[in-house]
């Protein structure tokens, strides 16, 4: 009862004015930056509100409990992007329908959108600085247009995905933002080759990773802090696919995918591909940054069963993704016109670092497959076209299920192996499709 | 700050509605009710858990969980250990797990779950696989 009366309170105050508000409730008065708690007033009621001391109370905005009261996810839409699914809008994460995804190169307005902090707002290519530095012969500080003079420019379409795409099938859930099918992309790349820039700066022998980091921020406000920092074996660093990008489908790159400059590392989970890049050190290491363990983008050595504790030393962390697709047409819910049994039905697949050699589908629920046909890429890691033509036998309600196979053998399962962070979910993909007569 | 405003503007206009339609006994818009404190289900130690997690982040990430009571701990043991989220004396911790896990148990389950074909973006169904019992 107290609580409700409270909540009550709160909210009719704020609505008349947030900031007498904050005075009248906690005694807050705010810096002239409308920040923080002058000379502290007001902190010490607030801690008590929420439990608790705020270490960053320098950096809460005035009013913030009417602002953020008045969040309206629903209504909320990310410029320059269209039909996207936002998950979360702080941080900013979207994902795409798949119905959305069927161009073979992903419109900038189509590509999902995966921030684990908040993203810069001065992204000006003018003046925009990469420091290469760590075990390198000779560090650098390149501007984008160094960049571009110094090196041989390429553009490829490369697919990127999230590592935790398809979490919301886990059971028990698995914790954090809850993607289904769409965060995954195929845009086309401009950028220099990230291994021309390390061998320009001379790679050191004992280099064995690299760490990357980027101008957004963590969600804390803590300027100590990386939103956040991970890396790679040199290996992968130095695959002539992995790019210091600076274009998106020959435009400058969303704000949100990491304009004006951003690593793809193609296949891996997106993550690898710092966002809004600013450094990359290289280290004799794994690196030890912000996401990289002990759990983040990682999954156990073994297999385990649902729900099971395991230990943060089983963890090995996620590189290549695995063989997965997507049916992009038609949209799941299609009813065929009268007097037509047949369709056509197409998609996307990809293998992470490896390559799609075989493509199925099916009609009833994998008793007898199709095989479809299969595209080869424009280029390595980009996804590849698929397409089939199906005939069904009667009126009725059908699903369609598409099953990839990777150039190992290895195909998608009807369900994923459950991990504790709900990661590889490459269960195949499927839609629903109603025949009338 | 244009953002800012705009929501603060959006927020006004939606608690007024609600605030108006209480005091002259009409049912509160359904839109106002949902929207307060982010949309987190009404409930005891609301306030406490949308102001301690909004410090940070949007509940919409909260609200996209199913965790029991002991993951939900363990998550916020992390955010304090390396996100820098202050921490909380026993009582408050008590009280905000008390809501989470109230709300937000295993069988919560917004994006996912069993579900058709034209449910949840394609997803194939996860078939609910509990650990074996092992035989006796």
């Amino acid at each position: 009862m107290r609580r409700q009366t409270r909540e009550r309170g709160l909210c009719e105050l704020y609505q008349q004015d947030p900031e007498v508000a904050d005075e009248l409730i906690f005694g807050r008065k705010a810096h002239a930056d409308r920040r923080g708690f002058l000379r502290g007033a007001g902190l010490a009621a607030m801690g008590a509100v929420v439990g608790a001391a705020i270490p960053f109370h320098r950096n809460m905005p005035s009013g913030l409990i009417p602002a953020a009261l008045a969040e309206e996810t629903d209504g909320f839409t990310i410029a320059g992007k269209d039909g996207l699914r936002v998950l979360n809008d702080r941080p900013v994460n979207a994902e795409t329908p798949a119905h959305l995804l069927d161009d073979d190169v992903t419109p900038i307005a189509r590509h999902f959108v995966r921030n684990n902090g908040i993203a810069p707002t001065d992204i000006g290519a003018e003046g925009w600085t990469l420091k290469i530095d760590g075990l390198v012969g000779q560090p650098m500080e390149l501007t984008i247009a160094e960049l571009r003079e110094r090196f041989e420019v390429v553009r490829y379409a490369l697919q990127l995905e999230c590592g935790g795409n398809g979490r919301a099938a886990f059971n028990p859930p698995a914790s954090g933002n809850q993607w289904t099918v769409g965060a995954i992309a195929n845009s086309e790349w401009t950028g220099v080759r990230l291994r021309d820039v390390l061998n320009a700066a001379g790679v050191k022998p004992e280099a064995i990773y690299t760490a990357h980091y980027g101008a957004d921020q963590h969600l804390s406000g803590d300027p100590a802090k990386d939103a956040v920092s991970r890396g790679m074996p040199m290996w992968k660093a130095m695959d002539p696919h992995t790019l210091i990008a600076f274009e998106q489908n020959g435009q400058p790159i969303h704000r949100m995918n990491g304009a004006p400059l951003r690593i793809v590392a193609p296949g891996w989970p997106g993550s690898t591909s710092q966002k809004w890049l600013t450094r990359i050190q290289l280290r004799d290491q794994v690196h030890d940054g912000q996401k990289m363990g002990p759990r983040s983008y990682r999954t156990p050595r073994y297999p385990v069963a649902p729900g099971e504790e395991v230990p943060d030393s089983a963890f090995q962390i996620i590189e290549s993704m695995p063989v997965k697709s997507l049916i992009t047409y038609p949209k799941s819910g299609h009813t065929l016109p009268v007097d037509h049994r047949s369709l056509e039905v197409r998609g996307h697949a990809w293998a992470g670092d490896e390559q799609v050699t075989q493509m199925h589908v099916t009609t009833d629920f994998g008793a007898t497959w199709q095989k479809a046909e299969l595209e080869s890429p424009p280029n390595r890691y980009s996804w590849q076209r698929w397409r089939a033509q199906l005939r069904f036998p009667a009126k009725g309600y059908y699903e369609i299920w598409a099953r990839a196979t990777d150039n190992k053998g290895r195909m998608q399962p009807f369900t994923v192996a459950w991990n504790p962070k709900g990661y590889l979910n490459n269960a195949m993909h499927r839609i629903a499709v109603r025949v009338e007569v | 700050m244009a953002v800012r405003r705009h929501f603060l503007a959006a927020g006004l206009l939606a608690g007024l509605g609600g605030a108006l339609a209480a005091g002259v006994g009409w049912s509160a818009p359904a839109a106002a009710q949902s929207d307060a404190y982010g949309g987190l289900p009404e409930g005891e130690n609301r306030v406490l858990v949308f102001a301690l997690c909004s410090g940070c982040h949007s509940v919409k990430l909260v609200m996209q969980q199913g965790m029991t009571r002991a993951k939900w701990d363990a998550t916020l043991d992390w955010m304090v250990e390396q996100q820098g989220m202050p921490e909380l004396d026993a009582q408050t911790e008590s009280e905000v797990l008390d809501y989470l896990a109230e709300h937000f148990n295993t069988d919560h389950r917004p994006g996912g779950g069993p579900q058709g074909a034209g449910g949840a973006g394609g997803l194939s169904p996860y078939n609910s696989m509990q650990p074996m019992t092992p035989t006796e």
